[in-house]
């Protein structure tokens, strides 16, 4: 596995705006790292893969280290419990808001993916390529949605489930198809053009400021830093909420009560 | 159009069709700008409601959002995952 | 080295696989790791929280019910006190007349007593003057006699005298 992994532009040098390693050509692309051949299939494992899986490692760490501390949370909450207990009840209940509280079991589910989706989008702050910023990323957690959707749908509705595509006359059935298949396809494009986008303009931004004259170099300090707070941190942040929310909302709409 | 490299030619066109593609930005951009006026305006309104109406108006610009990104898609598409260079006969 | 920025060929179908994977365990860990055993945590405080504070009400509204009677019992405290204040009252003004009767009947009694005492004692004393004016005037008559007549005479005459006396009312 290759060594430039490591060659992670530091946070500091972000924050800051200083551009520590100007590149002189575009660098949105998602480096393929190993390739393995299992059973005839050729698995290629990217950067995206290899981003996903040091996340996965960090966030099952920090939720490791609470697991461990959690032994000896109190009755009465203090340090450290009063974070994670915060970071808990708020998305309990906003799945309570956008589902209802029958279905607040969704939780455990969007709670893994609102931390993937949030620590992905916010891991370009440290110079890791998004991994939500690969259309594979976002069909995958988007598939899952898909299917929790129809899954709902037809679980709680059995007849009316199907008898709704025939709605409001049956000649609409394509169209109505067309649009269940719609849902998903927004939703994974949605997150992966904003991710996608923001990268590739501040890849564009960080090509410029390297390629200015000495002497204008005094754009380095903090315009990137700006940049990377609208489209990392910002952008991040809503997108997360926006694709959580939305799947939520999809999946509510489908169950019929 | 001899001694045009047909590679060349597709991947001008293309780098062209990405620039038109993204001209789907104007609508989401008019669209969400309605939308954060309106909101904006219900906030004036009811400025006790100011948390539902944000979290519905960002609600809805990511909806409106849905077809600027497909024309960004469309962009990368042409610009980093060319169907049409594999279409070039030789 | 090689990249992708979008694929769209059997390479994505992998790639999805493998995101799919990861996403799918991710989720499963965090659920069983943090969000479950936390959730548990808050709810079990909640119901306990929730327990206490009906308990609280319940004491609160226990308290309350027994703050009115005790304030209802010293409403009326003070009524019976009042009550016990003039039924004393009455009672001693009831006593301090029997005993001011009482105590005129016994004045009467001493009074009376004392008036027959003295009666009494005038009586007495009338009776001693009497005898000594008897005594006086006997030995002064038999004084007299003696010079006149016998022992056996005088005598008679005395028991005479004294009988005819008992027959006269003394005055005063």
């Amino acid at each position: 596995m290759g060594l430039h992994l490591l060659e992670v532009k530091s946070l500091v040098g972000h924050l800051i705006g200083w551009n520590t390693n100007p590149s002189s050509d575009l660098d949105v692309e998602s480096r393929i790292i190993e390739k393995l051949h299992i059973g005839g299939i050729e698995v290629w494992i990217s950067e995206t893969v290899v981003n996903t899986w040091i996340i996965m490692a960090a966030l099952i760490l920090i939720a490791l280290i609470f697991r461990i501390k959690m032994k000896n949370y109190k009755y009465k909450p203090e340090g450290s419990q009063n974070v994670i207990e915060l970071i808990i009840e708020s998305m309990d209940s906003f799945v309570k808001s956008a589902m209802s509280e029958k279905y607040a079991y969704f939780g455990n589910w969007f709670f893994g993916v609102f931390a993937l989706i949030l620590v992905s989008n916010l891991s370009g702050l440290l110079g890791f390529r998004p991994p939500t910023a690969d259309l594979c990323t976002t069909a995958a957690i988007t598939l899952t949605t898909f299917v929790l959707i129809h899954f709902m749908g037809i679980w709680t509705g059995k007849g009316s489930y199907f008898k709704g595509y025939l709605e409001p006359i049956p000649v609409l059935l394509p169209i109505n198809i067309i649009s269940e298949l719609a849902t998903p396809i927004s939703l994974s494009f949605r997150l992966f053009g904003n991710i996608l986008g923001g990268m590739i303009i501040m890849g564009m931004v960080y090509m410029a400021l390297g390629n200015l004259p000495s002497i204008l170099k005094i754009f380095n300090i903090g315009v990137p830093s700006a940049l990377h707070l609208y489209f990392d941190v910002f952008a991040g942040c809503i997108q997360t909420v926006i694709f959580v929310m939305l799947s939520m909302t999809f999946i509510k709409d489908k169950i019929a009560d | 159009m001899e001694g045009l490299d047909p590679r060349a030619f597709v991947l001008g066109c293309s780098a062209i069709g990405a620039g038109l593609a993204m001209i789907a930005g104007i609508g989401p951009g008019i669209g969400q700008g309605f939308a954060a006026g309106k909101g904006a305006e219900a906030v004036g309104r009811q400025p006790e409601a100011r948390g539902t109406i944000t979290s519905t108006m960002l609600l809805g610009c990511a909806v409106a959002e849905s077809t600027g990104i497909y024309g960004l898609v469309v962009a990368m598409i042409l610009l980093f995952a060319n169907p049409l260079v594999g279409k070039i006969a030789g | 080295m090689e990249g992708y920025v979008i694929i769209l060929d059997q390479h994505t179908l992998v790639l999805v696989a493998i995101q799919l994977i990861n996403t799918c365990v991710l989720c499963f860990a965090l659920s069983k790791l943090l969000y479950k055993p936390v959730l548990n945590f808050i709810n079990a405080r909640k119901e306990k929280i929730a327990e206490q504070i009906d308990s609280a009400e319940a004491r609160l509204s226990e308290a309350n019910a027994l703050k009115a009677e005790y304030e209802n019992k010293l409403k009326n405290i003070d009524a019976e006190r009042i009550q016990i204040l003039d039924e004393a009252r009455a009672q001693a003004n009831k006593n301090s007349q029997l005993i001011i009767a009482d105590a005129k009947t016994e004045a009467n009694n001493i009074h009376n007593r004392a008036m027959t005492d003295i009666k009494r004692e005038e009586e007495k004393a009338r009776d001693e003057i009497k005898k000594q004016i008897i005594e006086v005037s006997a030995m002064v008559s038999g004084k007299f006699i003696a010079a006149n007549m016998t022992e056996a005479e005088q005598q008679q005459l005395v028991d005479d005298t004294i009988s005819d006396l008992e027959g006269v009312e003394w005055l005063n």
